[in-house]
């Protein structure tokens, strides 16, 4: 350690250089990394991300239609009830509304404001973990029977009833009394599954006025959550079991299908696929973050290669006298990688601290939301460490593999006289 | 320089890979950019989109058996009061139309055996006085909006040469030669307008206004966007205004008033994803450059140090500062150079397999030209910074200092 100390001593700027160089480049890296992992990471209300498949939207095609044509959006609370109704592979199933609608929120006389309003059913509150600081979700028997029970937000209650503690009182939403039954910790926006202001059962909410196809297709989106990552596969099968099934009758009935597209999801593939009518691609998306990942390597070791270089030239005398008392090359090498990888360590968890520092403080800005309720864990995943470790290892062996095992080989005799 | 030519491989290396993505970058933001200063037809600066909501049955203030003659009637009454307000100036209804709403539905004409598709659009004729869309010849949105009224369509003047460079011009077009798709009766036009673009990135700007029947109560009541425009000298705090009346004045019949929105903000939240592109490029493009200095002044520092007793010599044959620096930052020009047609081949190939953004094409030589010379201007700026530092020291050695071993 001391002779690493004393070594960055000896030439300050180029040590200086390649401190910065390295944390700067784990800093960009890290970025791009946790700009992916507020989309995957498992973070309050969506705590459970790594345990949930989503379908989004279905596909559906006609027999009047031709082969390539097909129909894409959410589907309706029939299909959804067809679908995914008493899944025994799963834990539990949420059906909601794909989109939040603009509602107007307000005590009677009183101005209204715009709130994000979701409808969903009652399982939405196992599946998501919203925070409740008062009351309860409506149950399963208010959404069954349509009662206007609504879940609001920690500063809609604010803005409407100026306090909090308004579990059991009533507020009108779009003009219709609904009795607020629990009152629930603001969400981001980066939960982008569970976000809105307010919640009410679907079935208040007039969700099968706007069907489409048949009454196949609707407003509702679903999410599945599994008692374990490893049961996709059996919810998958028994997914396609059902859809089987409801392809038969359908097209039997009024010639409907509908195109599975691999779905369901999991989070990964959901926050990556932007069409609906076409199947995944996740190779094609490793393959470009893979691009950028080795764009921001590369560049930054080849500089900070040319920097070990130099300071290993430095040394080379010091080699010769090793290798006179009989070290081998493959030692030297590993030594002389083994101090850079130090160096390499100290200088990423600086990149680190300061990219953790920079989306906590800036992270409106970096994730583009325009609320500020960044969350440790939405950017402190065990992963996190992980990755800026193997990203630390990977560039320290760009950087330095080469120049060590080089000035290794170098001549006992050349080393010592200086001639190289 | 020959001498050193092991990192200078590696510099030249990194030369290219950097080069090659600032062209990309540089590429994307030019394309964008550029892209973003021509004119996009319409006008969505003071423009708001209002949001009513249909009561339902559980409301105490729902009114049952409400017939669609009534609605439409409700619906025309809050456009009414709209437009009595001395801060609105146009109010308009229309259904997938709004500027940046993301519709890609498609309508066909065709003249003779020429055909083609664009954006299709369907408003009440106020909608051109709302985002002022123009004539060709600098017809006003009034003009435009009586047009509309007398059931005329207005199509794009590209409409038919966007695609087919060999068609006419919907201008140079005669009357009573255009027809629908798929139908044999020819169609009224009116003036032909400015081309109006898909939003504030793309090129797409055909683009067909229909008015006809908007007026009929079951029309009326299937268009959703209520979009006003206010006038420029009194907007300010018009969303409070309007939402102060929200259940007042806009409560009629069944409808009542949700939310106002500004076109700005909804401008802002379509375009958001490619705003987050254009920043993390231009962060890149920092990094990279950033890279390269830092690289620069690492190993130039190196080598100034390894070659003091030269720069000594040198100075001592009468060299003067000036050439003493001048001799190494050359040496980093030379380097650039040497890169640079490598790089700009790469460029090529990308731009030719279409790895690149769209701007009238992809590969278009003078763009290629003008990015690649971005490039090498911000790397030359970059070489030159990185360098100088080191050569501002290797200006400073004494000969005599430098010298005394030998």
């Amino acid at each position: 350690m001391k002779q690493i100390l004393n070594e960055l001593r000896q030439q300050p700027l180029v040590s200086l250089i390649s401190i910065v160089g390295t944390a700067l480049s784990i800093f960009l890296i890290m970025l791009v990394v946790m700009l992916q992992q507020v989309k995957v990471a498992d973070f309050a209300p969506e705590s459970n991300r790594s345990r949930m498949l989503h379908w989004k939207f279905a596909s559906i095609r006609h027999t009047s239609w031709g082969e390539d044509a097909s129909s894409n959006g959410p589907m309706s609370s029939s299909t959804i009830k067809a679908l995914f109704g008493d899944l025994e592979s799963a834990e539990a199933v949420t059906a909601y509304k794909s989109f939040c609608d603009v509602s107007s929120a307000a005590l009677p006389g009183e101005t209204p404001i715009a709130v994000k309003m979701k409808a969903t059913d009652a399982n939405f509150f196992r599946v998501f973990d919203l925070d409740f600081i008062a009351g309860e979700p409506f149950s399963q028997a208010s959404f069954e029977s349509s009662l206007p029970e609504i879940v609001i937000s920690e500063s809609v209650a604010r803005s409407v009833f100026k306090t909090t503690d308004v579990v059991g009182r009533e507020m009108l939403l779009d003009l219709v009394p609904f009795k607020v039954t629990g009152v629930v910790k603001d969400v981001s926006r980066l939960a982008d599954k569970a976000y809105a202001e307010v919640w009410v059962p679907y079935t208040t909410a007039g969700v099968d006025r706007n069907n489409w196809n048949n009454g196949h297709m609707g407003l509702l989106s679903a999410t599945i959550l599994a008692r374990h990552k490893n049961d996709f596969p059996e919810i998958r099968h028994e997914l396609d079991r059902r859809l089987a099934q409801i392809n038969t009758t359908m097209k039997a009935a009024d010639g409907f299908e509908f195109i599975s597209h691999e779905r369901p999801y999991d989070q990964e593939t959901d926050v990556a696929t932007l069409y609906a009518n076409l199947n995944p691609d996740m190779a094609k998306v490793r393959r470009s973050s893979l691009i950028v990942y080795a764009i921001l390597l590369i560049v930054p070791a080849i500089n900070l290669s040319s920097m070990t270089r130099s300071r290993m030239r430095r040394r080379i005398a010091e080699i010769g006298v090793r290798r006179a008392f009989g070290a081998t090359v493959s030692r030297i090498t590993l030594t002389l990688i083994y101090e850079n990888l130090i160096v390499t360590l100290v200088a990423g968890a600086v990149g680190l601290l300061l990219c953790v520092v920079f989306s906590w403080l800036c992270g409106s800005y970096l994730f583009s939301v325009s609320d500020s309720r960044i969350s440790a864990e939405m950017i402190l995943q065990w992963s996190t460490f992980g990755l800026a470790m193997m990203f630390c290892f990977i560039l320290n062996l760009l950087c330095s593999a080469l120049p060590a095992w080089k000035s290794a080989r170098t001549g006992i005799v050349e080393s010592l006289s200086g001639t190289r | 320089m020959l001498n050193e030519w092991r990192s200078n491989v590696w510099i030249v290396i990194e030369f290219i890979i950097v080069s090659v993505v600032l062209w990309y970058i540089s590429d994307y933001l030019f394309a964008t950019y550029s892209m973003a200063n021509r004119p996009k037809g319409f006008d969505s600066e003071h423009c708001y989109l209002l949001t009513l909501h249909d009561l339902t049955s559980q409301s105490p203030k729902f009114i049952e058996n409400r017939t669609i003659e009534q609605k439409a009637e409700d619906l025309r009454e809050i456009m009414e009061r709209l437009r009595r307000r001395p801060e609105i100036e146009a109010v308009s209804l229309s259904i997938n139309s709004y500027p940046y709403n993301g519709s890609d539905s498609e309508i066909s004409f065709g003249y003779d055996s020429i055909r083609n598709s664009g954006l299709h659009r369907v408003a009440t004729a106020d909608f051109v006085k709302v985002f002022r869309y123009e004539g060709i010849n600098g017809e006003t949105p009034e003009q435009l909006a009586k047009e509309l009224e007398e059931g005329k369509i207005l199509l794009s003047d590209n409409f038919f040469t966007y695609s087919n460079a060999k068609a006419l011009r919907v201008s140079e077009i005669g009357p009573d030669r255009i027809y629908l798709d798929n139908d044999t009766s020819f169609i009224q036009t009116g003036t032909p307008l400015k081309p109006v673009r898909y939003d504030d990135f793309h090129k797409w700007s055909v683009f067909a206004l229909f008015s006809r029947e908007t007026e009929s109560p079951q029309a009326m009541l299937w268009m959703s966007e209520l979009c006003i425009r206010v006038r420029p000298d009194m907007d300010k705090d018009i969303i409070q205004t309007l939402m102060k009346e929200a259940q007042t004045q806009f409560h009629v019949g069944n409808f009542v008033l949700n939310d106002v929105e500004s076109f700005d903000s909804i401008r802002q939240q379509y375009h958001q994803g490619d705003y987050d592109r254009r920043r993390n490029y231009l962060v890149g493009m920092g990094f990279m450059m950033l890279n390269i200095f830092l690289g620069l002044l690492g190993t130039f520092w190196f080598r100034t140090q390894q070659r003091v007793q030269e720069v000594a010599l040198r100075k001592v044959n009468g060299a003067t500062d000036r050439s003493v620096s001048g001799r190494l930052v050359s040496e980093g020009l030379i380097l650039l150079a040497a890169a640079t047609p490598i790089a700009v081949c790469i460029d090529a190939i990308l731009a030719k397999y279409e790895f690149n953004e769209w701007l009238d094409g992809y590969l278009v030589w003078s763009h290629l030209a003008v990015n690649a010379a971005i490039t090498f201007v911000l790397m030359a700026l970059m070489v030159v910074a990185g360098i100088l530092f080191p050569a501002w020291r290797a200006m400073k050695i004494q000969p005599a200092e430098a010298l005394k071993d030998e």
